[in-house]
């Protein structure tokens, strides 16, 4: 799993890429210790995600909750077939902002 | 004395005769000294038995007082030991027995109511003292001769007479001699007969008793070497079934255990499994009609011609047909065996088989339960030359099951003459759930037959193969910590590309192969994970084992997925999305392992897209 940002102002766009499992989760998990706390917008692009599996629901838990404590928005876009089965799976369709 | 205390006696002595038969040709270890290499401990103890029983025979006959003679049978003891133990035997049993005569008035002479000298010249005492003797030695004489009779009863009637007109004869030329003729054969012609009738039915009865006393024991003994032989028989009849378990060492892509109980010492009931070669595997059962011997050699034809011909290189049917050609040449007993005959596919798990007339197996796909396999090939074999056989075929999955028995469990016999049956074996089978292994099955339906038969006696064989598919799998073992997961995830990507897995449920798999690992990562402290990935018709078999505590990740409740982000726990989702994902999910423990057996039906996909 890759990931790269990119910063406008107090929008920040993480582009991921890979597989968020069980391996990689942690990283993504250690971008939300490194979010500016002016942040309005966050974008997570999954567009090249193939797959998600339960740890990756959970860092995706805990950004939301984190957006939602400091008032922005956060949304999910470029959902794969099969990230977007486990979303809904889940129940995470619902949470999330998907796009 | 009165006719009424004569029969009395006469009776007696008859049953000491029968013990003496008795002790003569007992099973305990006199019989031992009877058979001793040693000649002489043999003469000694024909001998002094037969001399005691001379001692006997003269203390308790009949004194004719006003005769100065004993009425007695004593010469059987030295006849008996003469002609059953020799020469030596009759020497001693006559010197016993006679000396004994000789001195038979000697309380008297100690009384002091006659001298020594008187008490020999007395009566007939001294011939009857030396015609014992000789009797003695001559019956020894006889003993070559006589061991080869057939009817020795009747011979030791004859002999008994002639040795007894013997002793009265001896008698008589010790009167003539001593006083005279007439004196001689006054005496003599009153006690002749009554001397060679006891003495000649006497010895005899005796001779009789003891010989059918022997013959009894080597009836018995016959028996018991025909006991020892079907013994022999059993196990050369058991060595012929492949009794080894796990048979096939490094085959884990099925399991087969299998059990017979004849009825009797040998049975009529067989099974057998082999290789036909890497890929094929050839088991069957059968059962040949009747029991015991017949039955059992029929059974040796049977197995060697079937396995003959289905490892030759023909289709089954061909095979059984040709196998039942040369089971009805020469068949002259009219003997037939009922057979199933199955040739499983390891690769493909595609197993085709042939019955011929046996009772239809139970089978197991999947989920599905339990159910009787009624196709019917062909009749029995060795029934008729004319009998065609086809083929049927189905497929093995992983954990389907196979289960093949004889009529003698579904016509097991409880003592109120119901049967087993097979509803009962379906049901009791249909107890069991996937977790059970092959071995366990047959000894569940043996004890559950035992339990319906109760007291009532095992009236036919009891054969039983079970067969538990494992599927054709694929191993990895790695210590449970995350660094290991992509060596794991890799080894199942690498196999679902070889199976041509769609992507889409590559990536699922991935998915399910992530929370397993992680979970099991998390909570076993580094021991072992194991994943087997089998690929049965149609579906993915992934089957993990793993140390750590025994828990059943199965009955975990189920998130609430419906619930807002702020309340939604972070844990517990991931055993969620492998249940939902998967098509089936099992727990059991195994050596005291956690074991989760999952497949994925891939015609599931097809269906909800």
């Amino acid at each position: 799993m890759e990931i790269s940002k990119k910063e406008s102002g107090n929008d920040l766009i993480l582009i991921v890429s890979g597989s968020i499992n069980t391996a990689t989760a942690p990283l993504l998990e250690k971008e939300l210790s490194l979010l500016p706390k002016e942040l309005k917008s966050l974008t997570i692009d999954i567009t090249d995600v193939d797959y998600i599996s339960s740890s990756g629901l959970r860092d995706l838990l805990n950004f939301q909750n984190y957006i939602d404590e400091i008032g922005g928005t956060m949304i999910v876009k470029g959902c794969h077939e099969s990230v977007r089965e486990v979303f809904e799976m889940t129940g995470f369709d619902t949470i999330l902002t998907i796009e | 004395m009165t006719t009424g205390q004569t029969v009395c006696l006469l009776i007696g002595t008859i049953a000491v005769i029968s013990l003496l038969a008795f002790i003569l040709s007992d099973t305990s270890k006199l019989a031992k000294v009877r058979g001793n290499n040693k000649i002489w401990v043999k003469a000694v103890f024909y001998g002094v038995i037969g001399g005691i029983f001379g001692i006997y025979a003269t203390i308790g006959g009949v004194r004719v007082e006003e005769l100065g003679a004993i009425i007695t049978i004593r010469d059987v003891g030295p006849m008996m030991a003469g002609c059953l133990g020799g020469p030596i035997s009759g020497l001693i049993a006559g010197a016993i027995a006679g000396i004994h005569r000789l001195f038979f008035n000697l309380p008297s002479v100690i009384g002091g109511s006659m001298t020594l000298t008187e008490s020999f010249l007395s009566g007939t005492t001294i011939p009857c003292s030396i015609s014992t003797f000789i009797i003695g030695l001559l019956s020894g004489l006889l003993f070559k001769p006589f061991s080869t009779k057939k009817h020795r009863g009747l011979w030791a009637l004859g002999i008994g007479v002639v040795m007894e007109f013997f002793h009265l004869f001896i008698v008589f030329l010790y009167f003539w001699g001593t006083a005279s003729a007439a004196e001689g054969w006054a005496l003599v012609s009153k006690i002749i007969i009554p001397f060679m009738v006891t003495n000649g039915a006497g010895f005899g009865i005796l001779i009789y008793l003891l010989d059918m006393a022997r013959k009894h024991q080597d009836v018995q003994e016959k028996e018991k070497s025909v006991e020892t032989e079907l013994n022999v028989a059993t196990n050369i009849q058991n060595n012929m079934l492949p009794t080894i378990f796990p048979t096939f060492p490094g085959r884990k892509e099925f399991s087969i255990d299998a059990s017979m109980t004849p009825a009797k010492e040998i049975g009529g009931d067989f099974y057998d499994f082999f290789f036909v070669d890497d890929d094929h595997f050839a088991f069957l059962i059968a059962d040949v009609s009747g029991k015991g011997v017949t039955a059992a050699l029929f059974m040796v034809i049977s197995k060697t011609i079937l396995k003959n011909n289905i490892l030759s290189d023909m289709p089954l049917a061909e095979a059984v047909s040709k196998s039942n050609l040369q089971l009805c040449d020469g068949n002259k007993s009219n003997m037939f065996v009922t057979a199933w005959v199955g040739v499983l596919e390891i690769s493909t798990g595609k197993l085709t088989y042939v019955n011929a007339g046996h009772n239809p197996p139970l089978i197991k796909h999947g989920d599905k339960q339990f159910s009787y396999l009624k196709n019917l090939s062909g009749l029995v074999l060795a029934g008729s030359k004319k009998s065609k056989y086809r083929q049927f075929s189905t497929y093995l999955a992983s954990g389907d099951r196979l289960f093949l028995y004889t009529d003698g469990v579904t016509e097991a016999m409880n003592i109120k003459n119901e049967q087993y049956n097979e509803k009962r074996l379906l049901d009791c089978i249909s107890r069991q759930d996937i977790s059970t292994s092959a071995t366990d099955i047959i000894q569940i339906v043996k004890a559950d037959v035992k339990e319906f038969t109760g007291e009532a006696e095992q009236s036919d064989d009891i054969t039983i193969i079970a067969l538990a598919m494992n599927g054709v799998s694929k191993n990895i073992t790695v210590k449970a910590e995350i660094e290991n997961f992509d060596q794991v995830s890799d080894f199942l990507e690498e196999e679902l590309t070889k199976h041509n897995i769609p992507q889409k449920i590559k990536l699922k798999m991935s998915i399910v192969l992530d929370e397993l690992f992680s979970n099991v990562a998390k909570y076993s402290n580094g021991e072992d994970f194991s994943l087997d990935v089998a690929f049965p018709r149609n579906r993915i078999n992934l089957r993990i084992e793993y140390g750590g505590e025994l828990f059943d990740a199965t009955k975990l409740k189920d998130p609430d997925v419906t619930l807002a982000a702020k309340d939604r726990p972070v844990g517990g989702l991931g055993i969620f999305i492998v249940k939902k994902t998967m098509t089936s999910m099992t727990y059991h423990s195994e050596n005291n392992k956690n074991v989760l057996t999952l497949y994925k039906d891939l015609e599931d996909e097809t269906v909800q897209k």
